[in-house]
């Protein structure tokens, strides 16, 4: 209880404080600091990232982003930015949905075509796809099959995914290279680019995407507002903003036993597995500083969104939060 | 000390007037379909009278060739059935207000996505294949959280402002069944009206107004429900009765009698609702000069 009572009002004096200020944890550090020493706490983390995440989580967070990703549904040709998505959690879960959507489609028009059998054998597994869509290559364009692999497979595997494409940028090169290293270990080579850059002005041009999702990002941003307003830039027209972050859970009872977990429990583990306290007081603390789902809701409407909407997970330790570009 | 009288006031408007108000616009309401599609349309609606005439006339309605005579028919049911429904919905919607181009832009998507459904059915994949054919990408499917659903909803919604004649029109078929034994019609009236008959001729009227109002679309549930069929009912027999002495051809007269009683009750549902805007505006400023004196 004592938390929450500290949060509610450390966020109002924060909001009113000049903008020279801002909140790092329950600290209040410089705005030109923040940046510098959140990226130091994520380069520490990169590393035991997803195991960190399992474990504090117990698992969970994958069911959230699997609701997530269930959420936005994307239909292949689909364009994603997943911003301060470094290890590419969001962006694998992506581009397997629209896989597993591209196989049922092909599927479904097979069994249209009352089961002719193989030529088209085009659909790929993902699971050794690596193995599989070079085959597919070598069948279908024997003449040209020694030039260089790599290239190829994307190409083919760009006309598999239909133009689907997910951006993943982050401002941190360590996370990147996290994700960078499960893409190749997954076989997920093509359909992905990775971008290093700031969630607060993204190196990628106006109108350019479907989708834009920030997945436990936005609460390490310095200017939340302008996160949102540089996510409103990049999306076309009829392009939805979703983002997915720790929030606050109203019910004040599991409030007292999500926070004593979160303080008690989150910096020990920290410590014991990544050797690392002072990060994981950082990520709770952090949390609890980040506005409640209606607050955060109305600073996306006034960014221009339309149809904000959210959606708590877990009595709202975590939340949708989903808004339209129209025009 | 005057607040209570205003409370009171209030309470007499929306206990008494609202559910005539709500009759009188003759229409059927669905109280629990609307989430946020139709809730949105009515809202819409109703805040700009204005545009909502221009909007179905000048607006893509055009294209679906309806003659013209509908489309105003419709224009009129529709600001009628927008007006009664903001009555209900305005207390019960927890998000905020939507605004005149989420309106837009959802209608568009799902008028798009309709010729879809044969492919895709009532699914996501027909929304997703609207919103691509309006040249939106196809995640804005995610503006209609519950789906396939929405879509028929949507359709129903365009089908349901049609009551007004189809209201009309069932009255109409029903007295015609009467015709071929007119001649002895009036004596059938008179003996239903035997007190050892009433009941059960009461009981038919209703059960035969509640009917008009089921296949109309009405499934309101609370005091609006006896209010809707009470003026039907009225508006049925009071026809009956005019069609007794009716000798022109094909009983011309008759419909016209129908149609300007119809039109009554659209025009008394709007003007109680002024005066008693009107009145408890007035109360609202004697309670006013009475406190500050």
């Amino acid at each position: 209880m004592k938390y929450s009572t500290k949060e509610s009002d450390s966020f109002n004096e924060e909001s009113l404080r000049t903008q020279k200020d801002t909140h790092f944890g329950f600290e209040s550090v410089p705005e030109n600091e923040k940046e510098k020493r959140v990226y130091e706490v994520f380069k520490n983390v990169a590393s035991k990232y997803d195991l960190m995440n399992d474990a504090m989580s117990a698992g969970v967070h994958r069911l959230w982003k699997d609701h997530f990703i269930q959420r936005m549904a994307p239909y292949p040709g689909t364009k994603l930015i997943d911003v301060a998505g470094g290890t590419g959690d969001i962006a694998f879960r992506f581009l397997n949905h629209i896989q597993s959507q591209i196989n049922e489609d092909s599927f479904q028009s097979k069994a249209d075509e009352d089961f002719e059998f193989p030529e088209s054998e085009l659909t790929v597994d993902l699971g050794n796809k690596g193995v599989n869509s070079s085959e597919v290559k070598s069948d279908s364009d024997s003449s040209s099959s020694d030039s260089s692999g790599d290239v190829c497979d994307d190409v083919h595997r760009d006309v598999l995914l239909k133009g689907s494409h997910v951006t993943v940028c982050d401002i941190n090169q360590e996370m990147l290279d996290v994700g960078k290293h499960k893409a190749l270990q997954c076989g997920m080579v093509s359909g992905i680019s990775w971008l290093q850059g700031n969630a607060e002005e993204l190196p990628v041009d106006s109108n350019s995407y479907d989708v834009y999702t920030i997945a436990f990002g936005i609460r390490n941003c310095t200017h939340v507002d302008k996160v949102i307003e540089e996510a409103y830039r990049v999306l076309k027209p009829g392009g939805r903003f979703m983002c997915l972050e720790f929030s606050q859970v109203p019910n004040p009872i599991l409030r007292s036993v999500y926070d004593s977990y979160s303080f008690q429990v989150i910096p020990v583990m920290g410590q014991v597995l990544a050797r690392d306290w002072r990060s994981y007081q950082y990520l709770v603390e952090s949390i609890r500083q980040f506005p409640d789902q209606e607050t955060f809701a109305s600073m996306i409407r006034q960014s221009g969104f339309s149809m904000v909407t959210y959606e708590n997970l877990t009595f709202g330790v975590a939340a949708i939060h989903s808004g339209f570009k129209l025009s | 000390m005057y607040i209570p009288v205003a409370e009171g006031t209030f309470f007499i408007r929306t206990a008494l007037f609202e559910p005539f108000l709500a009759h009188y616009g003759f229409v059927a309401i669905h109280r629990q379909t609307s989430r946020s599609v139709l809730l949105g349309r009515q809202k819409r609606l109703l805040s700009t009278h204005k545009r909502l005439l221009s909007t179905h006339v000048n607006g893509s309605d055009t294209n679906n060739g309806n003659s013209g005579e509908v489309k105003t028919d419709e224009v009129l049911i529709g600001s009628k059935e927008s007006y009664v429904n903001e009555e209900f919905y305005e207390e019960g919607e927890e998000g905020g207000e939507e605004t005149e181009e989420e309106y837009h832009t959802k209608e568009r998507i799902l008028r798009a996505s309709l010729p879809f459904v044969h492919q895709h059915g009532w699914t996501k994949n027909a929304i997703a294949a609207g919103a691509e054919q309006e040249g939106l990408p196809s995640v804005a499917h995610g503006m209609f959280p519950r789906g396939g659903v929405e879509l028929v909803f949507y359709l129903l919604q365009t089908m349901k402002i049609k009551t007004g004649p189809f209201i009309k029109e069932a009255v109409e078929m029903r007295l015609r069944m009467i015709t071929p034994y007119m001649d002895k019609w009036p004596q059938a009236m008179a003996i239903q009206t035997l007190p050892q008959n009433a009941p059960e001729a009461w009981s038919n009227l209703g059960n035969l107004v509640d009917e008009i109002w089921y296949y109309a679309g009405d499934r309101s549930n609370d005091f609006n429900y006896y209010t809707k069929r009470g003026s039907l009912a009225a508006i049925y027999k009071a026809t009956e009765i005019y069609m007794l002495q009716d000798k022109s051809d094909d009983w011309q007269d008759t419909w016209e009698f129908l149609n300007r009683r119809l039109a009554d009750v659209n025009n008394a549902g709007k003007n109680v609702k002024n005066v008693s805007d009107r009145l408890l505006l007035n109360l609202v400023r004697l309670t006013l000069v009475f406190i500050s004196h």
